[in-house]
């Protein structure tokens, strides 16, 4: 057997019930390489990956480690061999210590000593350049820092073989550079290394080879070197696919939604939009790029009514709809959908049914149904009387009914299913046991059912495959056809600057400027992103500057 | 290919079951559990009453006696046990961990008794009961709402709050008895002239009030939970509070209108303890409901019609219990306990086989699977594991639950799939491999 053969997986095979989660799957990862895991949600990625350590058991085939057949039914098996995996959703102890999380389930023989355990931390960090601080608790730690942390446990137990599941989904472009960094040094020292990712051009920019899977069948390994994002794309969807994202010109309407002045506070107190001031007009698509926790979060509540603004204004078709309630707002027509790093947190309530997380928007409008009768307002016949009668007392207990209707709800979550393509057995699943992609779209369809006329979507393509993406800025670009004004908080710059008609970059609270998407560079906006360019100090001259920074003159809402 | 060991036991999670399938298991489980239970105490027992002795013991405990007696008495104790359960699992759809059900129900006594020892006589009886009523569930709801007002204010740890609040009752009843009677053995005398009449006669006249409550009470929160307006949005605050937030909901309202709630029904037990059924309070009248509350709502998975089975089959098994203990001469209370618990290892412990699909031996190939009911109600495993955990909001993470009953009950499989609401899937680890 080859000696530089890590890992092999021979025909591995998986079922789940009747479906096969992994089917017929071999490859090998060699010593000292990264080998890119690529493939739609749902093709069997982290089914796969779970089995080589050790969560699941494979129902066919064998894992070969170091070339010698393995049997790995436990974590702690996995350990044995040397394999380390770091999980999408990170398996730590908030209150607990950086440190006291690594060494935690590992045996020792020596005494518990928090000095030696920070000190051999603090030397694998300096070894593969991590930043780390091992008396940081987690509960106060970003998520690039917890997955440092997790990263550093599995080295810690002198993994070899390291499989990062999803690591750049919530990492910023700046941050996954950092994590790159990290990944090629522990290549140098030998370490294998599986990378599971949707981001081709991370695949490109980082692994050696890529491994293709396709509804939890193998397709095939290319070298990175020889292949390109839209060969790649192919094997992973089985069919040609276009990455190119439509920008449809539409008439720029009037402003639908003005900021102005506008000053919010974070959950700490310190200010997280700083004297803001920009607006969003009918039929464009208005980004915003800024490194993640620079107020994105902040400036979305409050314009949906959940946080409280301290200054400025938020004015919708010329109305001030700062201290509305988030219903109130929501009824004007401002809808927000905000995906979360965890998906499921803010919006969505996962153990309900899609039905029932239909009606969260709307469910105290529901009455039992009640039609006025049809009464003449001159009429004064007894019998118009009865009816006027009936009208007030049906009103009012349609008004103030008790209960919701599952069945009108039921109904808004069949035309969701149908117009978004969300594939669920049925209305009742609880939303939680469906896909990424169809959560995120049962949520922008519970949005979109309430016909807003300004749509406020924060990472809308968090963590999706190609296909659910590119359907996502489909139903974006529908709804800017239909003249709505679309303000899209993203992570991805080369996808901005393909979908929205401008950019608008905050860094930390402040706006950096807004500029036209076609006019401007990934460069600029980068360094707008870090503070380092900034256009609202000096004006004008600057290459693709949006004119209407400031609302122009004719233009202004009267107050 | 060369064969490795392999591990004997292979585990893997079910998709879904037929429910006639998952109610075969689990009366299957009762039923061992009381064959072993038959058999364990065939062997202790001083005279050779043997195996069947048990059975007519356990079941005359509850069906046995003259004219029912014992059937309205165990019909009684349910209904009781019931309404706490019920009371406790309005909060409990909300994550919201009430443990002062004790508390609650003390204070609805104690109310009823200040009522009758300071009124009665004074007004004419019915005027009194009325009062009685009023005076229960709002005793019942304000120790309730006390720490619910801190917890939506200030995010207090409700169940430490509600457990304190369980002495604090507790002693106010001491407290009061030693106050009304200073001279007698710390034992408040009946005051039966003031009390509710019974119904009819016998047991079953003395016992239709409570069980008639209990039915009303159980149909009106199946309602209130799956059908009203404020039943949604328990769910949605239990579910999220930043979701519920959006969806502009009242957070604090809710808490706050949820425990008046809970702690009113707890205020009606209260009511029927002290008003109807013993005509006297004392500080150890709540029967520890307020515990075994908590694992008729986990057992019953939250669901106000499989609860009342429950609350039926616990009073069953202690009442039988007591029974067999009597019959066979058994001093000790210690030997019905371990039949107790022995029966609900095996009840609780078959929801793991209701969960998960055991292959020994070594692996075959699956061609069909297990379930041909399972068609496509499935949607992409892989992802469905991963979004298991991302669907744990904090609160689940940190709302861990307080076994405090005394049982294993509220652990393992059945706590966490209670907490996933909908009781389809236990949310807990997808480790789902043992090795021998």
């Amino acid at each position: 057997m080859d000696e530089q053969i890590a890992l092999e997986l021979r025909n591995i095979s998986k079922f789940f019930g009747p479906v096969a989660a992994n089917k017929d799957i071999s490859f090998s990862l060699k010593r000292g390489e990264i080998l890119a895991l690529l493939g739609e949600n749902g093709s069997g990625k982290t089914t796969l990956m779970n089995m080589i350590s050790g969560i699941y058991y494979p129902d066919e085939g064998q894992i070969f480690v170091n070339g010698k057949p393995a049997v790995i039914s436990s974590p702690q098996d996995a350990f044995r061999y040397k394999i380390g995996m770091v999980h999408q959703h990170f398996k730590l102890i908030d209150i607990f210590t950086a440190a006291q999380n690594i060494v935690l389930g590992v045996r020792e023989t020596k005494r518990y000593s928090a000095r030696r355990i920070n000190e051999q931390v603090g030397k694998i960090a300096s070894k593969y350049g991590f930043e780390i601080d091992p008396k940081k608790k987690i509960y106060d730690m970003s998520v690039s820092e917890k997955q440092t942390v997790e990263i550093v446990k599995v080295l810690y137990r002198g993994a070899d073989i390291l499989i990062l599941d999803e690591p750049t989904a919530v990492l910023t472009p700046q941050e996954t550079e950092k994590l790159f960094a990290v990944m090629r040094a522990m290549k140098e020292d030998g370490k294998s290394i599986i990378i599971i990712t949707h981001k081709l051009h991370e695949v490109m920019a980082i692994s050696d080879r890529v491994a293709v899977l396709r509804k939890g069948e193998y397709i095939g390994c290319v070298n990175t070197a020889e292949t390109s994002e839209a060969a790649l794309t192919e094997m992973m969807v089985g069919q040609k696919v276009e990455l190119n994202i439509e920008r449809p010109l539409t008439e720029h309407a009037r402003p639908l939604l003005e900021i102005r002045d506008l000053c919010i506070k974070n959950d700490v107190g310190s200010l997280a939009i700083e004297d803001l001031s920009f607006f969003i007009r009918g039929g464009e698509i208005l980004g915003v790029a800024g490194i993640a926790g620079c107020g994105q979060r902040e400036l979305c509540e409050a314009i949906a009514g959940l946080r409280k603004v301290e200054s400025g204004g938020i004015y919708h078709e010329g109305e001030s709809i700062v201290g509305l309630s988030p219903k109130a707002i929501y009824e004007k027509g401002v809808s927000m959908s905000f995906i979360p790093e965890d998906r499921l947190g803010m919006g969505l309530a996962p153990s309900m049914s899609v039905t029932d997380n239909m009606m969260i928007k709307n469910y105290q409008d529901h009455g039992f149904g009640f039609r006025p009768r049809s009464v003449d307002a001159g009429d004064k016949s007894f019998r118009a009387a009865g009816r006027r009668c009936v009208n007030a007392v049906g009103g009012f207990f349609d008004r103030h009914w008790a209960f919701v209707n599952r069945r009108l709800a039921r109904s808004e979550a069949r035309r969701v299913i149908e117009e978004l393509d969300v594939s669920t057995p049925s209305t009742e699943t609880p939303v939680r046991r469906l896909s990424g992609g169809n959560v995120q779209k049962v949520l922008l369809g519970r949005e979109l059912l309430n016909k807003p006329n300004v749509l406020i979507t924060a990472y809308p393509v968090r963590g999706l495959d190609i296909n659910s993406s590119y359907l996502i800025y489909d139903i974006l670009n529908r709804q800017k056809k239909a003249g709505t004004g679309v303000l899209f908080i993203g992570e991805d710059l080369d996808v901005m600057l393909a979908l929205c008609d401008k950019i608008m970059v905050l860094c930390h609270g402040r706006l950096m400027g807004v500029v036209h998407a076609e006019k401007t560079t990934k460069e600029q906006l980068g360094l707008m992103m870090a503070g380092a360019l900034d256009l609202q100090e000096e004006k004008g001259k600057q290459m693709g500057v949006a004119k209407d920074t400031q609302i122009g003159e004719g233009e202004t809402w009267n107050e | 290919m060369e064969r490795v060991k392999e591990p004997l036991i292979h585990i893997t999670r079910r998709d879904s079951m037929p429910v006639w399938k998952s109610l075969l298991i689990r009366f299957g489980a009762i039923l061992i559990a009381l064959l072993i239970s038959a058999a364990f105490i065939a062997a202790m027992a001083p005279d050779s009453q043997g195996f069947f002795g048990f059975f007519s013991s356990l079941f005359s405990g509850t069906f046995g006696g003259k004219g029912g007696r014992r059937f309205w008495l165990t019909l009684q104790n349910t209904a009781l046990l019931l309404c706490v359960a019920l009371a406790l699992v309005v909060a409990f759809r909300m994550k919201f961990w009430n443990l002062g059900g004790n508390g609650q129900v003390l204070m609805g006594c104690l109310a009823c008794a200040m009522c009758m020892y300071y009124l009665g006589g004074k007004i004419p009886n019915p005027a009194l009961w009325v009062i009685m009523l009023v005076a229960s569930v709002a005793a019942g709801a304000v120790w309730a709402v006390i720490p619910a007002v801190f917890k939506a204010i200030f995010n207090t740890n409700e169940s430490l709050f509600t457990l304190m609040m369980n002495y604090i009752a507790m002693y106010l009843v001491a407290f009061f008895i030693s106050f009304w009677y200073p001279e007698g053995t710390g034992a408040m005398p009946p005051l039966s002239d003031v009390a509710l009449p019974a119904l009819g006669n016998g047991q079953a006249g003395r016992s239709l009030l409570p069980v008639l409550i209990a039915v009303v009470v159980t149909v009106l929160i199946f309602c209130y939970l799956r059908f009203s307006k404020h039943g949604y949005e328990i769910s949605i605050v239990g579910e999220s509070k930043n979701t519920a937030r959006y969806a502009g909901i009242n957070v604090r309202k809710v808490i706050i209108r949820t425990l008046v709630l809970s702690g009113a029904i707890c205020g009606i037990v209260g009511f029927l303890l002290t008003g109807s059924i013993n005509h006297m309070v004392s500080t150890t009248m709540d029967g520890n409901m307020g515990f075994t509350g908590i694992m008729v709502a986990w057992m019953g998975k939250f669901n106000p019609l499989i609860m009342a089975v429950v609350a039926f089959l616990i009073n069953f098994l202690s009442r039988g219990m007591a029974q067999v203990c009597t019959d066979f001469g058994f001093t000790s209370e210690a030997l019905s306990d371990i039949v107790i618990g022995l029966i609900y290892f095996f009840f609780i412990g078959c929801e793991f086989f209701i969960v998960y699909k055991v292959h020994i031996g070594r692996r075959k190939k699956q061609t069909s699977g297990l379930s041909d009911e399972a068609s496509a109600d499935t949607v992409q495993i892989e992802t469905a594991g991963e979004s298991d955990n991302a669907g744990m909001p904090v609160e689940e993470r940190d709302g861990h639950f307080p076994q405090s009953s005394g049982t294993e009950a509220s652990s393992g499989i059945l706590g966490a799939e209670a907490v996933s609401g909908s009781g389809e899937e236990p949310s807990g680890k997808q480790q789902v491999r043992e090795e021998n």
